[in-house]
């Protein structure tokens, strides 16, 4: 079944890159979800695309070129904002990147790291819970110059584990959403965050019980360095640079456990 | 692996050393970009693995820095050393004995 609307170009900044999307109005609400409300004007952009339905699904589009058709609006919207994710970090290679959940607490900025898999999306998204922000679970840029993150809008993914840990956890909201769950869906909508003052290396783990222990600087920087991007800067700038972000924060390792009992711990940690 | 005392630890080439404000430091091989993170002594025995030294000096070395029986610094630098030299950052130079 064909949408009734006519799609309209609409243009979004996308950590600053000016992108334009031609869908229909409920599609662009979607977008808003992510990027934010559209910007004024239809001005020179970075990239075009088109994302609409037709018979064989909802297909995105970059010119004539087809870059993805999904049964679903959300998978495809979910395409269109990893397609941007690349454009992006492909443009800003002047920065090095970090990769892993940055959560705003009331005492201050948090950072997890860890591998994939770690349960970082779970653990953060169960952390706003407490009422903290979270501006991504997947990227940050480091601006050195006032040692400030930077952190990249993403969709959060949110499998079927992550779901079930979420209900469990009495997350219903973000265990439920509709396909796509956003930080602007959470709260945040946009700008810098001040460097954290706590880096945590989330370590798989099989146990009930979490295990929290202080680490070195240098171990949350070596874990760090090999989780992210140094970009176009060569390795002792980019190391300079994070080295200069986690010089102040405190280092932590947790083994994974039960996720009730991680945000307690974290809670007890964060004040 | 036996850590002669005339070996001459030396760093290998392209090791950058970022050192932490806790003290601690980072070792980074820029060309396999493996890091290892270590002490604020591993860091001291490290700064000395210049091919000159031998590992008896750094014991002595050492032993004039902390406030430590000459057996457990002996066994510490031997452990360092052996750590560093696992994991490729310092090749055993030539042994004088």
């Amino acid at each position: 079944m064909s949408e009734p609307e006519a799609p309209a170009a609409r243009q979004y900044s996308a950590s600053g890159r000016r992108v334009e999307v031609c869908a229909t109005a409920e599609t662009h609400h979607y977008i808003q979800r992510i990027y934010g409300p559209a910007l004024n004007g239809l001005k020179p952009v970075c990239d075009s695309f088109q994302l609409l339905q037709d018979p064989e699904g909802w297909r995105l589009l970059e010119g004539d070129r087809e870059l993805a058709c999904r049964p679903r609006r959300w998978e495809a919207v979910e395409d269109l904002e990893a397609t941007i994710c690349v454009r992006v970090l492909e443009a800003r290679s002047d920065l090095v990147t970090i990769h892993g959940a940055t959560l705003i607490a009331p005492a201050g900025t948090l950072f997890i790291t860890g591998p994939s898999e770690a349960g970082k999306t779970t653990l953060s998204l169960a952390l706003t819970g407490c009422g903290w922000r979270l501006p991504s679970d997947d990227l940050a840029f480091v601006h050195a110059d006032t040692n400030e993150l930077e952190p990249m809008i993403r969709c959060f993914h949110i499998d079927p584990g992550c779901r079930e840990l979420l209900t469990s956890a009495g997350m219903t909201a973000a265990a439920n959403a509709d396909g796509i769950l956003t930080p602007r869906d959470l709260g945040y909508t946009g700008g810098r965050v001040a460097a954290p003052r706590w880096f945590i290396s989330l370590l798989p783990g099989e146990g009930r019980q979490p295990s929290l222990r202080e680490t070195t600087q240098a171990a949350a920087l070596g874990i760090m360095s090999q989780e992210g991007g140094r970009g176009n800067a060569a390795w002792p700038e980019a190391l300079a640079t994070l080295a200069n972000l986690i010089g102040s924060a405190r280092c932590y390792k947790m083994t994974r456990g039960e996720l009730p009992r991680m945000v307690s711990e974290i809670r007890q940690l964060v004040t | 692996m036996e850590i002669p005392g005339a070996a001459r630890p030396i760093k290998k080439d392209g090791v950058h050393t970022q050192k932490l404000p806790d003290g601690s430091t980072l070792l980074f091989d820029q060309e396999s970009e493996k890091a290892l993170a270590i002490s604020q002594s591993a860091a001291l025995i490290w700064e000395i693995c210049d091919g000159e030294h031998s590992v008896d000096q750094l014991i002595e070395h050492l032993l004039a820095t902390y406030d430590a029986p000459r057996e457990t610094i002996s066994a510490d630098v031997r452990a360092c050393i052996r750590e560093l030299a696992n994991v490729e950052l310092v090749k055993l130079g030539a042994n004088d004995e």
